[in-house]
């Protein structure tokens, strides 16, 4: 059985979606509290990244280093194939199970 | 831009992240720290993004670090299954360690057992925290004594005096007393008078009884479960009543039953009586009560949660001070009843140094086996050398290698914990036996030895992992798949240095027991100065032949197989009271303490003690008999050599030893000087000594025996006793036997050593085994071609033996030194002790000892490599 992604590895997987083909760590985590207004730790962006990375649903290239990060590259991620799908399942998925709730909070 | 070069992150997390981030993202991580490192600088300064950077260190750091771990479970399912086939594989091996590192476990299981068993001791008193036993110090000059008795009005007073004391209660033990209750008579040991409040304060659970009304009166008593049933039965034991014996005897009725007192603990009165009974049995009883000067009772007072010892100390000592003279100079302390068995102040001295050796031992076991086991996985990686290149090969970092060995001794040191577990259980009794502990097979399952026993055991796991997975993981694939595995010689010194060091160990363990067992042999051995062999005690509290020892002895007598029969206040071998006493002679105000016995006429020629000047004590002369009458010539004295060479005098007979309390002075003449005889245990040096005599004070009759028919002889007395006190039940023991007992610490000492070392050996053996296997085996081809060349069997089993020879000799001579050293410090601990250096026998023996149990467990695997068919060995190549 496919194992559904956890909410935070589908929010980074979303961010790196949304970001296109220029998503290194420190843009995703920017990104990230744009997005959801909380702070996220290095830790917890790059262990997820990695996750989802060894999961194939994200793939990595090496790209420029710069001054500002020490003379350092930067690893950029971007969806592989898989996980175009999984997102597309995802939102199916999820329009499903939420349809309907909107309508019942206008209710109240 | 600006300033962008000058922005660089601390220097010591830089250095703790590149050391530890996973090798392949470590760049690209470090970079996305620095970059963002260089937002935060250029929003808020260098302070706050110096302290995000830190914050980072602790909140990244273990995700990114557990990450790969939980990951690599997958993994970890093919390292098991190849840890398993590589058990199976190579079983001997498998064995050795396995075994190896399971008694090194279980030696350590029975020492946290017994560790943890001390560590019980009161904590089951819900207030053992804030109970406090009155202890007092009274500073001598040359030294401290401290006591666990304290006057009787001390806790009451403190009661009443002080808010903070929320509860107190004293505990009057009176010795062993002779209890009745209809035809049903015993002496019982645990009879306490007690304060009410005793039951509020300690956790002794009432089983029978109104609670609030238990311990109300005079002549009420609480009794255990125990004693209930000892004397009731079946019968419901409240309201009954027990006849307790004193000197009056007196009845007191039972209003409660606790429970019986766990084994863990020192405080353990199985009968309570409500302490104003003394009133009805003392005729002098107010005095007793107002008493602030003898110290009888054990105070203990109950103070609130959030008290502070030092200043209870100082309002403790404010009213003591009220009731004691100016001269005074006892001091009052507090001891918590949660540390009182650890640490106690009192008359014993604390166990923590003890369970801290034991603990030291058992570590000690602990790391033989953990070397024991990397020895032996480390001679092994020539077989695994094959298996980590190819793992190489295929792409296995450096990293997953360690991480697999590490995982692989771990499944071994988890397998060897099953089995050492099965050990301790079955090993629990002799555990006991040799401590006098009651752990029970239970005990194990207590979280804290089980959270300590895991964690010792994933160390044990690692550490001893951590050797060969270092070595093996550094190999060089290609080489080692060409097979040319370059030993280096750093990893031969290593194993060296390790067998030696358990060697070591072992030798240290083996001297160690035989010079306390030769001590032990010297102090049984040795002349005591009196006859111990053939000396019936009757221990006598009360009753008739206390005060007059007369028809026994005539009866007894009869028999001409009883030679001697003698009644004295304390035995020969165990006095330990003393006085204040000074001399003629002696400056103004000098005093010293001295030994105190008082005996009766026979004490001297029934125990062989030597007269050396004057004369014993006679019925002639009826001024001997120590009176309280007239102060100034009080009765006859007889001193020990000790005491006539600490007063100074050259002719002591007829001088004056003046007691002193408080002010009165009471003379003593001296009429005769014994010898110098050993009344306490070998540790300590003689002490100075008075007897005085009295012929009502039998709390202890002495009667000697022939040495004939003994069994006939103790029949006789049993009968003789009964038929003149047939209300008194009997009760006699051997003199020597008690004495004994005496040693039974460091008898218990011995015994574990000695367990310890045929362990240390045992774990040291396997050690070599497996590296002497490991030696034929790796020279199997040499052997091979030298017996084709004509070698001879015997050649060839020197040849191997030679090296482990030379490692267990020089084992020796690192152990000696170290085993000289302390054992010179324990026999410190004896005032009499044997010399050190007459016991090099002993050194020598071990390291014949530990030479021939190496050569045997080498010999064997030479011997099996010596005799092997060299066509075999040769034929393959």
């Amino acid at each position: 059985m496919n194992k559904y992604l956890t909410r935070k590895e589908e929010m980074i997987l979303l961010t790196v979606f949304r970001l296109g083909d220029t998503a290194g760590l420190v843009k995703v985590r920017e990104k990230l509290k744009y997005l959801t207004g909380h702070k996220w730790s290095v830790g917890n962006v790059y262990v997820t990244l990695d996750r989802l990375t060894r999961l194939g649903f994200l793939q990595s290239a090496v790209g420029e280093p710069s001054a500002r990060r020490g003379g350092k590259a930067v690893k950029h991620y971007f969806l592989t194939a898989q996980g175009k799908e999984e997102l597309v399942e995802l939102k199916r998925v999820h329009d499903r199970l939420w349809e309907g709730l909107l309508g019942l909070a206008a209710e109240d | 831009m600006k300033k962008k070069q000058s922005v660089s992150p601390p220097r010591i997390p830089q250095w703790i992240l590149s050391r530890l981030l996973p090798r392949d993202d470590e760049p690209y991580l470090r970079g996305d720290f620095d970059e963002i490192y260089s937002f935060v600088y250029e929003d808020k300064g260098r302070l706050s993004a110096d302290i995000w950077y830190w914050k980072q260190v602790v909140v990244s750091l273990p995700q990114i670090l557990i990450h790969p771990f939980i990951w690599s479970v997958i993994m970890f399912k093919n390292y098991l299954k190849m840890t398993l086939r590589n058990l199976k594989k190579h079983k001997g091996y498998s064995f050795l360690n396995i075994a190896g590192l399971s008694v090194g476990l279980a030696c350590f299981i029975m020492v946290l057992l017994f560790v943890q068993y001390e560590f019980r001791y009161e904590k089951h008193h819900v207030n053992a925290e804030r109970i406090y036993r009155l202890i007092v110090e009274q500073n001598l000059g040359d030294r401290v004594f401290r006591s666990a008795y304290s006057p009787v009005p001390l806790a009451e007073t403190l009661s009443r005096d002080l808010p903070e004391v929320e509860e107190f209660t004293r505990l009057f033990p009176r010795g062993r007393i002779l209890v009745s209750y209809g035809d049903r008579h015993f002496y019982e040991d645990g009879m306490n008078f007690v304060d009410p409040g005793v039951l509020q304060m300690f956790s002794f659970p009432l089983i029978k009884g109104d609670p609030d009304t238990v311990l109300a009166h005079k002549h009420s008593a609480v009794i255990t479960e125990e004693i209930a049933d000892k004397y009731f039965g079946r019968e419901d034991p409240i309201g009954k009543t027990l006849s307790l014996d004193f000197v009056v005897s007196t009845d007191v009725t039972v209003t409660g039953v606790i429970k019986n007192h766990p084994r863990t603990t020192n405080i353990a009165p199985d009968i309570l009586v409500h302490v104003k009974t003394i009133e009805d049995l003392m005729p002098n009883s107010e005095q007793f009560f107002q008493n602030w000067i003898s110290q009888q009772i054990q105070s203990y007072i109950m103070l609130p949660d959030d008290h502070s010892v030092p200043d209870m100390e100082q309002k403790i000592m404010g009213i003591f001070s009220q009731h004691i003279r100016d001269d005074d100079r006892r001091e009052l302390k507090l001891e918590q009843l949660a540390r009182s068995h650890l640490y106690s102040m009192g008359d014993e001295p604390g166990l923590i140094r003890t369970l801290a050796i034991f603990l030291a031992c058992g570590i000690l076991v602990l790391v033989v086996a953990c070397i024991n086991f990397m020895n032996l996985s480390t001679a092994r990686s020539a077989n695994r050398a094959k298996e980590v290149g190819l793992r190489k090969v295929v792409g296995a970092g450096r990293r997953q290698l360690i991480r697999q060995f590490m995982g692989e001794s771990l499944v071994y040191a988890l397998i060897s914990l099953v089995f050492a577990v099965v050990l301790a259980l079955a090993a629990i009794p002799v555990l006991n036996q040799l401590t006098g502990q009651f752990v029970s097979p239970s005990d194990l399952g207590s979280s804290s030895i089980i959270l300590v026993l895991l964690a010792a055991t994933i160390f044990t796991g690692l550490t001893s992992g951590s050797y060969p997975a270092l070595l093996l993981s550094g190999l060089q694939p290609s080489s080692v798949l060409r097979g040319r595995l370059t030993r280096g010689a750093r990893g031969t010194l290593f194993r060296k240095v390790l067998v030696v060091a358990q060697f070591s160990i072992s030798i240290i363990l083996i001297i160690c027991t035989m010079v306390i067992g030769r001590q032990l042999s010297f102090i049984h051995s040795k002349d005591l100065g009196f006859q111990k062999e053939q000396i019936v005690v009757v221990r006598n509290q009360s009753g008739e032949p206390a005060g007059n020892l007369e028809p026994l002895r005539t009866a007894l007598k009869q028999n001409p197989r009883i030679l001697g029969v003698a009644g004295s206040l304390q035995l020969p071998s165990s006095i330990g009271m003393y006085n204040n006493v000074t001399w003629e002679g002696a400056k103004e105000g000098e005093k010293i303490e001295l030994i105190h016995n008082t005996v009766d006429y026979d004490f001297l020629d029934t125990y062989g003690i030597k007269l050396l000047k004057g004369r014993n004590f006679s019925p002639e002369f009826p001024s001997d008999v120590r009176s309280g009458r007239d102060l100034q010539s009080a009765g006859a004295v007889i001193l020990n050599e000790e005491a006539v060479r600490r007063f100074g005098w050259t002719e002591p007979l007829g001088k004056k030893v003046i007691q002193t309390y408080g002010d009165e002075r009471i003379i003593f003449t001296v009429i005769g000087v014994i010898n110098d005889f050993h009344f306490q245990s070998l540790r300590q040096a003689i002490e100075p000594m008075n007897l005085f005599l009295s012929t009502e004070d039998n709390r202890y009759v002495s009667i000697r025996l022939q040495g004939e028919d003994i069994p006939g002889t103790l029949a006789f007395i049993e009968k003789t006793w009964k038929r003149l006190y047939p209300e008194l039940p009997i009760e006699h023991f051997f003199l020597d036997s008690m004495l004994e007992r005496r040693y039974r610490s460091e008898e218990r000492q011995r015994e574990l050593f000695g367990y310890l070392s045929g362990l240390a050996v045992f774990i040291a053996c396997l050690g070599l085994f497996g590296l002497a296997a490991y030696a034929a085996e790796k020279r199997t081809k040499e052997i091979g071609i030298r017996k084709v060349l004509g070698a001879s069997t015997s050649a060839v089993v020197v040849l191997l033996s030679r090296e482990f020879v030379f490692w267990v000799l020089a084992a020796n001579i690192l152990a000696w030194p170290i085993a000289f050293l302390a054992m010179d410090r324990w026999l410190q601990g004896f005032a009499y002790r044997i010399g050190m250096f007459s016991q090099i026998g002993w050194f020598i023996l071990a390291a014949v000892l530990s030479l021939a149990i190496a050569l045997i467990t080498v010999g064997f695997q030479a011997i099996k490599a010596a005799l092997a068919d060299p066509i075999r060995s040769l034929r393959y190549e």
